[in-house]
Formats: C-alpha cells, structure tokens, sequence
C-alpha cells in the first residue's frame, strides 16, 4: 500500500500527466470502445436487412477480434502504474480481473449466437461491450469518481440490456425494477463517497483509508456512516439480500445473454471493486450480516421456485453470500482470501452462464423455462442435460467439481482466518447442503420427469452445433477445474500475490 | 513404491470403462451390459493382482502413491493400500460384475445405468485408497451421485422419496462429517489421515486443537469438549453410511426400492465405506473420544444388532427383510470397533474382534450380495414379485434355486462351514472378553436371525406348492455359471479364511499394536 501513498501527494495536475503513458494504460478499453462503435456501424449500415443469424455471428466475431486485441494488450503492453491520483490504476490483480471480464464477455456473446429475440443486434452486442469497459475501468482505478463513472456505465448499459426484449413485458418490467432500485443505490453509494471525501479531502482510495485509520474519535460516526451507504450501495450490485429485490425478476425477465452477464462479468467487476474500496474491518459486523441473510433467504427463497430463471436468481443472491465471506477475512491477512474470491466468481460464473444458456435454449424449444418445461431435457437432447447435470451441481457444490473446490478452499481459508465466525462457515455448509435440494428438482425434471400430456411437442433442436460444442467445453473445464484446481489457482495466487 | 501408479489405474480404469458403455453401449442394452462386464472382469483382475503382489509381512500403507496436489491448502495426493484396504477393493471388485450380471433386465437407457455403476465403482475404489481426507472425500460424495440416480431413475415405485431419503441422510452426514475436518486441518494443517492418526496416537491433537479454537470465539469451550463435538460430527457422517440404529431410517426404503443390481452395490460396498470410515478414519483418529463415549457407543451398536432383526421379522417384503438383516450383520462390525477402541484388552482378543470384523465384513458384502441377486432372480420370473408370503414349495419346481439361495441364507445365518461362520466366531471370540455384556446381549441377535432367515427359507421353498408357481422356471445354465463362484467362495472361505486372513495379520498385529 505504501508504494502508492507517494504518488497521491501532488495534486491533479493536467500538465503533469503522460498522455502517452495513460493512453498505453487504458488501450484495451479503447480497443474494446472503438470496436463496439464498429460493431454499431457494420450492424446498422450494412447487415440491417439480413438474418439474426448472420448479425448476431458478424457482431460477435468482430467483439471477439477486439476482445483479444484488448487481452493481447493487457498481457504484453499495459504497464503496471498508478497515475493522475489514483484515476488509472494498473495492479496485477486487476489485470487478471480484466481478463477475466474479457473471457467472460466472450463466452455470453457466443451464447447471443442463437438468439433472436431483437432486431437491434448492433445495439445489444455494443452495450455489452460497454457494460464490460466499465467493469474493466472499476478494476483499474482507485481514483471515487472514476469508480462511480465505471460503475454507472456498467449499470446504465445493464439496464438497458435488461430491457432489451421489447415482445416481453417481464423483460420491461425487470428492467424497471433494477433501474429503479439501482439509482437509489447509486444516490446512496454517491452519498457514501462524498462523505469519505469530505472526511479525507481526497478522491483516491487510499489516501482515504490512511485519513480514516488515523482519524479522530469524533469523526467516527461519520465513517460509519459513509460505510453503511458505501456497503449498502454495494450491496444492492452484488444482489445481496436484504438489498436484493432486483435480482429474480432481472435473471427471469432480462434476455438470456444479458442475464449471464449480470450474473458473471458484473459480480466479479463489482466483487472485485468492493474489494479495493472497502474500508477494513468498520464494515465487519454488517458485511457478516449480509453474508449470513443472504445465505439464508437465498437459499430458503429459491426452494419454493418453479421457474430455472427465477430460480438461479436467488441461488445467486445465496452465492453472493457465500462470497461475501472473502470479505470477512482477519486485517493484513485478508489479502490472502483474494485469489479464492476470484477463483470462485469465475467458476461460478461458467457454471451459471452454461446454465443459463441451456435455460434459454429450453425456453426457445418449449417457450418458458418454468422446471415443468425441463421434463423430458434427457431424451431430447442427452448431451445439454449431461451439460446442465454438470453446471448445476458444480453450483450445488458436489465434488469433484469446481464449484465444490471453490467453496471449499474459501471456506477453509476464512475459517482460519475468522475462527470466530465458525458458525458462519457451518452455517454456509449447512446452507450448501439445503441448496442441493433445488438444484436436485431442476436435474429431477430435466431427467426423471416425463412432459405432461398437454404439452406441446417441443420445437426441434433449436441448439447450434457450436453453441452445444461451447456447452460441452464448458462443462468440461468445470470438472477438469474441480478435479485439478492447482494451475488456475496457482496462478491467480502468483498474479494476485502481495497485491491488496 | 511401485514404478506404475497402479491404484490410480485401478481408480481411473472403471471411468474410462463409464465412458466406453456409454460410447459402445448406446442404443442396445446387451452391448452396454457386456462392456461394463468386460471393465468390471478387467478391475477385478487388477485388484487380483493388487492381491498377489500385497506383501503380507508388513502392515504399513503399500502402493503408495503421493505427490502435491493443492500445496496451498496442504492436500495431497495420497493414495495406499494395507490389508484392510485392499480387502475392501477386492470386494468392490468382486461386487461390481455380480451387480451387471445381476442387472439383466435393465432395458431401458441400459448404457446410462451401466455408466454410472461403473462411476458408482471408482468412487467406491478412490474412497478405499485415498489417505487424504480431500481425495478421499471426492470419492465419498462420487459414488454418491451415481447412486442417487440409480435409485432415482430405476427404482420401484416408490423411487422418488427412497431417494431422496438416502440423499439427504447422507449428506447431512457428509455436512458434519466435512466441518469437523475443516475444524482439524485448521488446528493441525493437514488433512492427511496417517499424520492425523500420528498426533492423535502421540497426543498432539488435543493440544493442538486446544491451543486453536480457545477463548472467547468459542464461548470458552474447552479443547477437549471441542474434539469430542467434532468426533459426533465425523461420527454421523459414518453412522448414516453403515448404518448404526438410530440413523438407519433412509435404509429399508432405499435397499427396497432401488433395483436388485444396484443394492447390491449399496449393501456389499457402499455400506462397508461406513465401516471402513470407522476403521481408516474415526478410530485412529478419535480413539481417545472413542474410549470417553464407550457406553453410548456400544449402546448404539447393542441396539443395532438386537433391534434389527425383529424389524426384520416382521417385514412382509424379502428385501426390506434382508436390509435389516443387513443392518444387524454390520452392527456387529461396529461392536467389535468400539470394542478395540477400549484401552484395556489382550492383544490377542484385539487381533482376534478386528480380524472378525474384517472377515464379516467381506462375508456379508458378498452374502447379502448373493441374496439379492437371488431376490433379483426371483423378481425377473415373477415379474416383480417378492414378498415373504407370495411362494411357497419353490423347492420342487426349482431345485438347484433354492439349493443355491439355501447355501447363502445358511451362510448370512453363520452355519459352520459357511463363510459366515468364521467371520461371527472370530468377532464373539474377540469381543466377548473386551465387552461381556453388551456380547451376551448380541446374542439374542443369533437366535433372532436364525428365526428369521428359517422362517424365510420356510414360506418360500416348503410347503405345498400352490398353483401358481407349479411352473416355476429353475436357473438356467448362465444363472448357474454365473452363481458358481460365489457359492464357491462361501465355501472355500467357510473352510479355509485363512486365505484371507494370512494377508490381513501383519495388517492387523500393526493396527492393533497402534491401538495400545
């Protein structure tokens, strides 16, 4: 931390910033912007009048040309500096959360492929791509205002994404409920910074946390309180109950690709960011609060769902609480939790954008992914239901898949960490064991249960060869993860190490 | 050391064979049933080998495979054999072609029902080998999904609660069972279950837990209260698997409802992981709490031996009959294991309950096995009959049938001779001195399976044969050749365990002198 304190003492100072070196530190985010406006310009001036299926494959291959310009950059070019007080700030941990975000951006556009539910495809991919250079700023910044403008423009796209499927009134409504609720949570996270700045005089994070570890007796509940609006603001991005009303109705209601983006790339952009920003340990006692009900009303919430959307929208709000325990980690020590929060968002989040493609896939073949519209997953098609079989119970935490390495190595490392908050852990395993029963029904209809009588015939396969080849891949690096942890770990703790 | 990892080959061989019947086996059931065989002979030739080339004068772990798996977390990959694992495997891979051979009637989605019963395989090989508790825990919960689904898919009517039961009991089990070692590898760092077994025989773990989880985060327990919760929590984990007592509840229904083929596995092999669990894992470990809770141990263990078999009696379903006689067959097994736990004893009294807990073991895999591959054969002419009270005078119309379903009720029973014999004298033999009168209350438990397994042999092969069953189709001649081995091994084993038990000895002296 001491290496940048040094650099936040002389004031901004335009004339003092290296154009070129700030343009070399954020080439992969205008990369990644001046292909979304290609993207724009190639849909609207010259696809305009042919098939989804050509727009939405030419939109994606050309995000994917620039998605790995963007990676190529971050891993040869972009130095590793911290500039103009904190507003460009590039750390190892943040470029392996850039890259991350970039993977995960990918793997949702291939997803889009099959998809037909707009014909605004230029629009839809660009906004993605926005929504992914805002999370890749929130990971490369320290600076209060360039967090809130990053944040605001994954939020701001994320709505729209949500909204995007005009023929559906869940879509709108979805959308209506996130916006609605995520500016509230924008005034109070705004509320929150402006407080830290009054009581620090300073944007950069953490010349705040300096001014706030030394600050006098009566300012503390001051500090408290821009702490609550801080975490609270929070909160509400990760869908942490009680702060997670948005949640189900986004995940049902917002189309397939851009759920699995809300429910992957903007948890981990926002896992990620929370974690540079959260002043230490005043945040303790309310973080520990919202780990447990969220484990709780996620978990208890999601047992009574009928409809995979809906359904994996509480399981995410659980998995948030799950999560939040990294945040709970002992002082100094709680670097160490960084590489299992990031190993465990990123499995998570192929297991959840696998299941939300085959969600999305059901729901073209029979119209609705309510549980009962999985009956008969097995016969129809084997090879999704052996694909969701994978992805739900690597959520579900069964060894020997990822998602249960991931759970078990942040909860061993947390409770050596926090031996006081043993009961959290038990009561995290205990809540592991509970959601095993929601995940059960889901793999029970897709199995066991035969289609009712009445239903219609299904649509025939309406699954690309390629989207079920990217499925299979998926489920493939869940269990190879799950059964030989170590590279990907290894490396997030090389990257990440001594790093925040 | 061996140059080949041949445990790991034995662990992967059944998943490569998963995935052959499922690539060869798609669309013709005969085709799906003879690959599995084929795997299932090729790890039974494995463990044949593992067999001959086990060095029988050393106790201590062989085929060791260890290499770093997850260093950051301390987790191993640890792999070894003593005599009581390589028993174990050799059980597995005597069950799992019995079970495919006994599955002949599974038509329908034959290649997914072979596939997981070889899964089912290498879970149970990778939890008998495995000495860490993370490897080992992997394989644990891995052959419970291929069960889960087995039941669920191809059960009898009442599939869906039985198993959902067993599911749930189980991982309750496996909740408590994961916390008390999150609860050790944080106070010792290592999951590794030789070096726990070490600090707990040295009496390092109760410091060392005591020095980690004191003060005021814990409402001031104290260490040694602490060890005994997390033994409880372990203990569960156990005793909803074998099943002890109280905890046996998801038994009947699972055992009943689930196809013949696959309670065979659940009762030869996934009840013995329980057994083996108390064995490898609790005893080395918790001895210490183990003597401190001795009473209520034996008690449970009382319970189960004497309790099941009157339920049984009373069952009107052949297989429900046969699971709680199941229950109390492994109930004896635990007496003798909290029986050597005590800190008094002969050595030879030791050596002598844990030899016939071994033997037991073994012998009821493969009898209970035998039975309801027999209940399975039954079921397949009658189109699913099997109560207690359905037949009557199978004896004339099938003869070797009943010879045949005779010799494994005599031997379940422990008619000198049988391979059931041996097994029970050793255990009475060892724990009766060890454990007076919780011994002498077991052995109601004899009479009370005698009256059972006659009263069976009575209702379903004397009497007049009633109308129905005057055309009763005896066993053809590849039910014949394919029972002979296993008649034959409750043979050779009634009369000669010590086949068995000469590479067990070392085995167990070392065991044993561990305890003292």
């Amino acid at each position: 931390m001491n290496n940048f304190s040094a650099m936040n003492v002389s004031a901004m100072n335009l004339s003092a910033i290296d154009w070129s070196a700030l343009f070399h530190a954020t080439l992969p985010e205008t990369a990644l912007e001046v292909t979304a406006l290609l993207v724009l310009i190639v849909d609207i001036a010259f696809l305009r009048r042919t098939s989804h299926w050509l727009r939405f494959r030419a939109a994606g291959i050309l995000s994917f040309l620039g998605i790995l310009f963007a990676a190529v950059c971050i891993l040869s070019t972009q130095p590793i500096t911290v500039m103009a007080d904190g507003m460009v700030a590039i750390t190892p941990a943040g470029k392996v959360v850039e890259l991350g975000l970039l993977a995960i951006t990918a793997l949702c556009l291939f997803f889009t492929f099959d998809e037909d539910f707009t014909d605004h495809v230029g629009e839809f991919v660009a906004l993605m791509l926005f929504a992914t250079i805002g999370g890749m700023l929130m990971a490369t910044t320290l600076h209060l205002l360039v967090i809130f403008l990053s944040l605001e423009l994954l939020s701001l796209s994320l709505y729209i994404l949500t909204a995007f499927n005009k023929r559906s009134i869940q879509s709108s409504e979805a959308a209506l409920k996130y916006f609605l609720f995520g500016g509230m949570s924008a005034a109070m996270l705004l509320f929150g910074f402006s407080l830290f700045y009054g009581i620090a005089d300073s944007c950069n994070v953490f010349q705040i946390r300096a001014v706030i570890d030394n600050a006098p007796a009566q300012d503390l509940h001051l500090i408290i309180l821009a702490t609550l609006m801080v975490v609270l603001g929070f909160a509400f991005k990760v869908a942490a109950a009680p702060l997670h009303w948005w949640a189900p109705d986004v995940y049902q209601g917002a189309p397939a690709p851009a759920a699995m983006f809300i429910g992957s790339a903007s948890k981990l952009a926002s896992f990620y960011l929370f974690w540079n920003l959260l002043p230490a340990n005043l945040a303790l006692p309310l973080l520990v609060i919202l780990a447990a009900v969220s484990m709780l009303w996620g978990n208890l919430a999601a047992l009574a769902q009928t409809n995979v959307r809906r359904l994996l929208g509480y399981s995410a709000i659980a998995h948030s609480g799950y999560i939040l325990l990294a945040f709970l980690g002992n002082g100094d020590a709680t670097r160490s939790l960084l590489p299992a929060l990031i190993f465990y968002i990123l499995t998570y989040s192929i297991a959840v954008i696998g299941a939300f493609a085959i969600a999305s896939i059901v729901e073209r073949e029979t119209g609705s992914s309510d549980l009962a519209n999985f009956a008969g997953l097995s016969k129809r098609s084997p090879l999704t239901a052996f694909c969701l079989l994978i992805f739900v119970l690597s959520m579900a935490g069964i060894p020997p898949l990822a998602g249960f390495f991931a759970k078990f190595n942040l909860f061993a490392l947390f409770w050596q960490q926090q031996p006081g908050l043993w009961w959290l852990v038990a009561l995290a395993i205990a809540m592991s064991a509970v959601s095993l029963f929601y995940y059960l029904q889901v793999l029970k209809h897709a199995y066991v249960v035969e289609p009712a009588e009445t239903a219609a015939a299904p649509a025939p396969q309406s699954a690309s060869m390629l989207t079920r080849f990217v499925l299979l891949l998926c489920a493939l690096v869940v269990i190879i993860l799950g059964c030989n942890p170590q590279p990907l770990l290894g490396l997030l703790n090389h990257a990440l190490s001594g790093m925040f | 050391m061996n140059a080949l990892p041949l445990l790991s080959v034995l662990t992967a061989l059944p998943i490569v064979g998963a995935a052959a019947v499922l690539v060869i086996g798609a669309g013709c059931h005969l085709r799906a049933r003879w690959t599995a065989f084929s795997f299932s002979l090729l790890s039974l030739a494995l463990s044949l080998f593992l067999w001959c080339n086990f060095c029988s004068a050393t106790g201590t772990m062989q085929f060791v495979e260890r290499a770093p798996w997850l260093p950051s977390l301390g987790i191993e990959y640890h792999l070894g054999i003593d005599g009581i694992g390589l028993l174990m495997v050799l059980l597995s891979a005597i069950l799992v072609p019995m079970a495919v051979l006994a599955s002949s009637h599974v038509k329908e989605r034959a290649s997914l029902y072979f596939a997981l019963m070889l899964l089912l395989q290498s879970g149970l090989f990778g939890a008998f080998t495995a000495l860490n508790f993370f490897h080992w825990f992997l394989f644990w919960e891995l052959s419970l999904i291929p069960a889960f689904f087995l039941i669920r898919l191809w059960g009898g009517p009442r599939r869906a609660a039985a198993s959902t039961m067993f599911f749930v009991y189980t991982m309750v089990g496996s909740v408590t069972l994961l916390l008390s070692f999150l609860a050790l590898y944080i106070a010792t760092g290592t999951f590794d279950f030789l070096a726990l077994a070490q600090m707990a025989q040295q009496h390092q773990l109760l410091p060392a837990v005591a020095a980690h989880f004191t003060g005021a985060n814990y409402g001031g327990i104290s260490g040694a209260r602490l060890l005994l919760l997390l033994f409880w929590g372990a203990f569960l984990g156990f005793a909803v698997k074998v099943p002890i007592m109280p905890f046996h509840t998801w038994l009947p229904e699972a055992y009943a409802e689930a196809p013949s083929g696959v309670t065979m596995l659940l009762t030869g092999a996934m009840s013995k992981m329980g057994v083996y669990g108390f064995l490898r894992i609790l005893l080395p470990i918790f001895g210490q709490q183990m003597q401190w809770m001795r009473s209520p141990l034996m008690t449970f263990a009382v319970a189960t031996i004497v309790l099941a078999p009157f339920a049984a009696l009373v069952q009107k379903d052949l297989k429900r009959a046969f699971a709680y006689s199941s229950i109390n067959h492994l109930g004896y097994c635990l007496l003798a294991v909290f029986a050597i736990a005590a800190p008094f004893g002969a050595v030879a009294d030791k050596s002598s309950a844990l030899a016939g807990a071994l033997l037991q073991m073994f012998n009821h895999g493969l009898t209970a096995a035998a039975l309801f591959w027999f209940v399975a054969l039954m079921e397949q002419r009658t189109g699913g009959l099997r109560g207690v009270n359905d037949f009557g005078g199978l004896r004339k119309p099938a003869p070797v049938f009943c010879g045949l379903m005779g010799i494994a009720l005599f031997s379940s029973l422990g008619l000198p001779g049988l391979n059931g014999f041996v097994g029970e004298f050793l255990l009475f033999k060892g724990f009766f001195p060890l454990a007076p009168i919780a011994s002498s209350i077991s052995l109601i438990a004899l009479l009370t399976t005698a009256m059972l397994l006659l009263t069976i042999l009575q209702r379903v092969f004397t009497g007049p044969v009633s109308e129905r069953w005057s055309s009763f189709p005896d066993l053809t001649v590849a039910e014949r050749i394919s029972l002979a081995p296993v008649i034959a091994l409750m043979f050779v084993l009634g009369v000669w365990p010590q086949l068995f038990l000469g590479p067990l000895a070392a085995t167990i002296s070392e065991y044993v002198s561990k305890l003292m």
